[in-house]
């Protein structure tokens, strides 16, 4: 039997669609009749599987349906010589009966397998499949089964045999391999998002999200690249506009749109030197020990030390050790700390500076056990750094 | 003593400067909305009151949100942890009141709730005591706006 079928899964169940061709010959002797035959059978059939998993890749299954076909029987009835075959109680087939009155005559034939003889043509018959199996997964898509099927036709001519039912049976093993493509997809398919809590966006107007242009750029945020550009900058299609040299400042308010990578620049986008660094780091000093000095003698109004971003420190102390000749402003540059001061040269290069005093500071609020001591040395080295300058 | 504000130290004057001086205090502003991956604002205002010397201000923040420093730090000691804000003064600005505006970067995936930011100030009195002042907060909506980028 040779057997074709196609179907679709859900869960457990699957429904088939199949198409059987069968040619099978029974070549049995006995009793009072030679009862044997060939037979074509072709039929369609539509079946429902049921598949118990399991979690080895082993899946038992049943499977049974309804189906509709044709066949044709053809017998061996006459030897090559054309002389009709006649089973003898000894076993023999002979060319006349074994009860006619000249059977002392009867010759021995020998059957020739050639199915010469029609039994029936063309007869339709509905027919019931039923199986039992069992696949075996290969992989996500291919797996192997076995199953036995028995067919009931609603037939009882296609052996040319009476049964006391009516209906002849066909019994098969069926040995097969099947392919799944959609489990190809299921497997190779990235995972499920969840879906989204709409409800955290009952709040949200969308009409006027997707109206809105922030930055009044022409590109309304839903397509803007880049929300909250300049002004009146020029941007392209999605809404940004071009930092050339990646500075943080677009090129339209850089003032220095080719600074060197990586190169730290000022408000207007350009890029300071060497010597603005070294500038900076020593007004940083220089102006912390002014403030102390101002407020150690309660002046007013307290002036602002500017903030040098801690990027541009590191990018000092990389010069500082190029130049051996710089010498910043500062306390405590002769290396004569105190000896009960010289805790808060922390990095001990015999200089005590604005961060050394701030990271003790920090210390003090988050241990402020004796609070009042650690201040009042707080209070020493800050008038050591006056005295100093 | 009385305040330094000059229109209720006038009063004061008035009133036989029976007014006490304006009380140290901190407030939080921003605005209502904060989006990921993008940087949002946050107004830190301290009245000084009777507050000098040694001031430390403090603010954990929300996981992988980044301060930006002020740029122009007024004295403080900027302090930008992954976790925390702080700001430290050795000798805390001779004015009423100060204020710093900071720029909250907040992640990529931040989670779309409410977020509340809390900051607290400390300082020591004229006695070395620590003292906290009530700690002030700020609740940002974290909301991402609908994008086909995003």
């Amino acid at each position: 039997m040779h057997r074709m079928a196609a179907g679709v899964g859900f869960r457990n169940y699957a429904v088939l669609a199949g198409f059987n061709y069968s040619d099978f010959r029974v070549s049995a002797v006995g009793g009072a009749d030679v009862n044997n035959f060939r037979a074509f059978f072709s039929g369609g059939d539509a079946q429902l599987r049921y598949a118990f998993r399991t979690n080895n890749g082993l899946a038992p299954f049943v499977q049974a349906g309804f189906g509709y076909g044709t066949f044709s029987s053809f017998g061996d009835r006459l030897d090559a010589q054309n002389r009709p075959y006649f089973a003898w109680s000894d076993g023999s087939l002979r060319n006349i009966s074994e009860s006619d009155p000249a059977a002392e005559n009867a010759i021995v034939l020998n059957r020739d397998h050639t199915y010469e003889s029609r039994l029936n043509s063309g007869q339709s018959t509905i027919y019931i499949p039923v199986s039992l199996g069992a696949s075996m997964e290969i992989n996500a898509s291919l797996s192997l089964f076995a199953s036995v099927q028995m067919q009931f036709l609603q037939s009882d001519n296609i052996d040319n045999s009476t049964t006391q039912s009516g209906w002849d049976r066909m019994q098969s093993l069926q040995l097969g391999i099947r392919f799944s493509p959609k489990r190809v997809e299921k497997k190779s398919a990235s995972p499920k998002e969840p879906k989204p809590d709409l409800k955290r966006f009952d709040d949200v107007d969308f009409d006027a999200l997707f109206q809105s242009d922030e930055d009044g750029d022409g590109i309304i945020d839903y397509y803007d690249r880049c929300l909250g550009t300049p002004k009146g900058a020029p941007v392209d299609v999605n809404g940004c506009t071009p930092d050339s040299d990646g500075d943080g400042y677009v090129d339209f308010v850089d003032a220095e749109p080719d600074s060197p990578a990586n190169a730290k620049v000022d408000r207007n986008g350009r890029a300071y030197t060497d010597s603005e660094i070294q500038q900076q780091y020593n007004d940083s000093i220089g102006l912390f020990v002014q403030v102390l000095r101002k407020v150690h003698k309660g002046s007013r109004p307290y002036p602002v030390r500017k903030y040098i971003p801690i990027e541009s420190l590191k990018r000092y102390e990389e010069l500082e050790a190029l130049h051996p000749e710089w010498k910043p402003i500062g306390g405590g540059l002769d290396k004569s700390i105190p000896a009960e001061l010289r805790g808060f040269d922390r990095n001990k290069d015999n200089r005590i500076s604005v961060y050394e005093l701030e990271w003790f500071l920090n210390a003090i609020f988050l241990h402020p056990e004796g609070a009042r001591e650690k201040l009042d040395l707080l209070q020493q080295a800050k008038i050591y750094v006056l005295e100093k300058q | 003593m009385c305040s330094r504000n000059s229109k209720i130290a006038l009063l004061g004057l008035l009133v036989g400067c029976s007014l006490s001086s304006i009380a140290q205090s901190l407030r939080l502003t921003g605005g209502e909305v904060a989006r990921p991956g993008y940087t949002s604002t946050l107004k830190i205002d301290i009245v000084r009151g009777e507050m000098s010397g040694p001031v430390r201000f403090s603010m954990p923040l929300p996981a992988n949100w980044k301060a930006e420093a002020p740029y122009e730090s007024r004295d403080a000691s900027v302090i930008a942890s992954s976790n925390e804000f702080q700001l430290v003064w050795l000798d805390f600005p001779l004015k009423d009141t100060v204020r710093y505006t900071i720029g909250l970067r907040l992640p990529d995936d931040a989670e779309l709730k409410p977020e509340t930011l809390t900051g607290n100030l400390a300082y020591f009195d004229r006695n070395g005591s620590l003292q906290k002042l009530t700690p002030a907060s700020h609740t940002f909506k974290v909301l991402r706006y609908f994008s086909r980028y995003q």
